[in-house]
């Protein structure tokens, strides 16, 4: 497979905690990796800066052969049109309908008018809120607003699906339906990273689960292997 | 197109403060028409008086005809043709007087005090105030001549004065000016402030500053084209109704009106550009 990002020792902290140090890592194209560990091992740093909304203090960040260092502002917001993002502070804006939040990155990536309706009738129907559609955002249930969350990331037919703990309160039938879309976006050749403490509600999508404490890489399990933590030479 | 829906939403969302924004705007257009319209007219009453071009030669009381006579034949020598000459007899200045004001000034003093005059009114195509000035210092020069009046002469008086409240004005103005362009563009400030949140989506889903900015210059621009426009039209509505009841002169409506809202339209924009100059980074978005 071949290599989407690489981390090399990279190293980002914050003055407040958390955060990771030495981080050695390659994501390869099409696959799905669940980071786990708790609250302040750096997942969600991991995240921020495939996302570069962080950059590393130390190390580098390889994005298909291109140093983060030599990105521009016009790269980034290039790759971020690209990355479909699911985080609970990267919320729908409240006073536009589904309709105008899911046609939002789509205009920001400048795709045609037409396209873009097209493109969002069917996801919006793929997630089972058609009748939602003309509703204000402020307005939808958390099972909603999740199921909205996630239309919104796949709208743009993203090559990198960035998710950061997207269950959060989200009852049980919602997940199991989530997951299931979660599949056919992998079976699109999709990359799926995922951020969660709970990594056996992943364990369908078959992922490779890497487990971090303490800004560190404690262990990680290969493709498919399902629950069993394979601890690192050395650790 | 997104253009639109999002100068749409950042309407529908600000309402009162680009009503507010509007407001201050106009208030701002009202005062750059106030002081439009004073100059104007300022000008205008000048030329007014200045248009005139009368000259007016007082004679001694007890000038003979000859002298009549040779003072009307050496300035016949000096004024343009076509120039009127008329001779205002002291019984004749009396009854002007007397029509004017009412008042017998034989009955109250005694004696008619009013001197005989020659009036000249020289064509306006060939007069101007320095001939007027000059032919005024030739006839006080002539024998038989007790003063020759300019009436110019009050208009540059009256220009000092305006000019001096029209300093007061200015001042009063410039405070006044400062305040109103304050407070538009704290509204526009505010509107851009109260927005971070979308802002940040629109950052984090990976748009451009153009892509929030625009909206904002483009209504804040409009606003400020519409504002200036509004009040252009109110002068133009006054004007019209002082026509109507005969005051027309003194609310003119000038010509130099016209650009106003092209400056509406820049103040707009230059009142966005730099509300929202703190938009430019955007990769300090984080989630």
């Amino acid at each position: 497979m071949k290599p989407l990002i690489e981390f090399q020792n990279v190293t980002k902290t914050y003055p407040t905690g958390g955060g990771i140090r030495d981080f050695t890592f390659t994501i390869y194209q099409g696959e799905v990796v669940v980071f786990t560990g708790p609250i302040g091992s750096g997942k969600t740093t991991i995240l921020r800066l495939i996302y570069i909304v962080e950059k590393p203090d130390f190390g580098d960040l390889i994005f298909d052969q291109t140093s983060i260092k030599k990105l521009k502002t016009k790269h980034i917001l290039f790759i971020r049109q690209q990355i479909g993002l699911v985080h609970p502070s990267v919320s729908l804006l409240p006073d536009r309908s589904l309709l105008d939040n899911l046609m939002l990155p789509l205009q920001i990536s400048k795709v045609p008018t037409h396209e873009a309706k097209k493109r969002v009738s069917q996801v919006i129907e793929h997630y089972g809120l058609v009748d939602r559609a003309d509703d204000f955002c402020d307005t939808f249930s958390t099972g909603e607003l999740v199921r909205a969350l996630f239309a919104r990331a796949v709208v743009i037919e993203p090559a990198l699906l960035l998710l950061d703990e997207p269950f959060a309160n989200v009852d049980t039938q919602t997940q199991q339906d989530l997951i299931e879309k979660l599949i056919e976006e992998h079976s699109h050749h999709c990359t799926i990273l995922i951020s969660t403490t709970n990594a056996h509600l992943y364990f369908p999508l078959n992922p490779r689960i890497v487990h971090l404490e303490q800004g560190r890489l404690i262990s990680e399990t290969e493709s498919g292997s399902g629950s069993i933590l394979l601890p690192l030479e050395g650790n | 197109m997104s253009l639109w829906k999002e100068m749409k939403f950042s309407l529908a969302r600000h309402r009162l403060r680009f009503f507010l924004y509007f407001v201050s705007l106009l208030m701002v257009g009202l005062i750059f028409v106030m002081v439009i319209y004073s100059l104007h007219f300022g000008i205008q009453i000048r030329n007014d008086v200045l248009r005139q071009f009368e000259l007016e030669i007082f004679l001694s009381p007890t000038i003979s005809q000859a002298d009549l006579e040779s003072i009307v034949q050496k300035l016949k020598q000096k004024v343009p043709p076509g120039t009127k000459f008329r001779y205002i007899s002291q019984e004749e200045a009396l009854k002007i007087f007397s029509n004017e004001f009412g008042d017998d000034l034989v009955q109250l003093l005694g004696m008619n005090p009013l001197p005989p005059s020659v009036v000249l009114t020289l064509p306006s195509e060939i007069a101007n105030p320095t001939y007027m000035r000059n032919l005024q210092q030739f006839s006080n020069q002539l024998s038989g001549v007790d003063e020759a009046v300019y009436e110019g002469e009050l208009a540059s008086i009256f220009e000092v004065r305006y000019k001096q409240i029209q300093k007061y004005f200015l001042v009063a103005g410039v405070i006044v000016l400062f305040i109103l362009l304050s407070l538009s563009f704290l509204a526009i400030r505010s509107t851009v402030t109260d927005s971070s949140d979308v802002v940040r989506i629109f950052s984090l889903l990976g748009a451009k500053s153009s892509y929030f900015r625009n909206p904002y210059l483009l209504l804040s621009t409009f606003l400020g084209f519409l504002s200036f426009t509004f009040a252009m039209g109110c002068w133009w509505i006054i004007h019209f109704l002082s026509n109507k009841i005969g005051i027309g002169y003194y609310l003119p409506f000038p010509i130099e009106l016209f650009p106003l809202p092209v400056v509406g339209m820049l103040l707009g924009f230059f009142l966005s550009f730099f509300s929202t100059m703190g938009f430019r980074k955007i990769q300090q978005y984080r989630f």
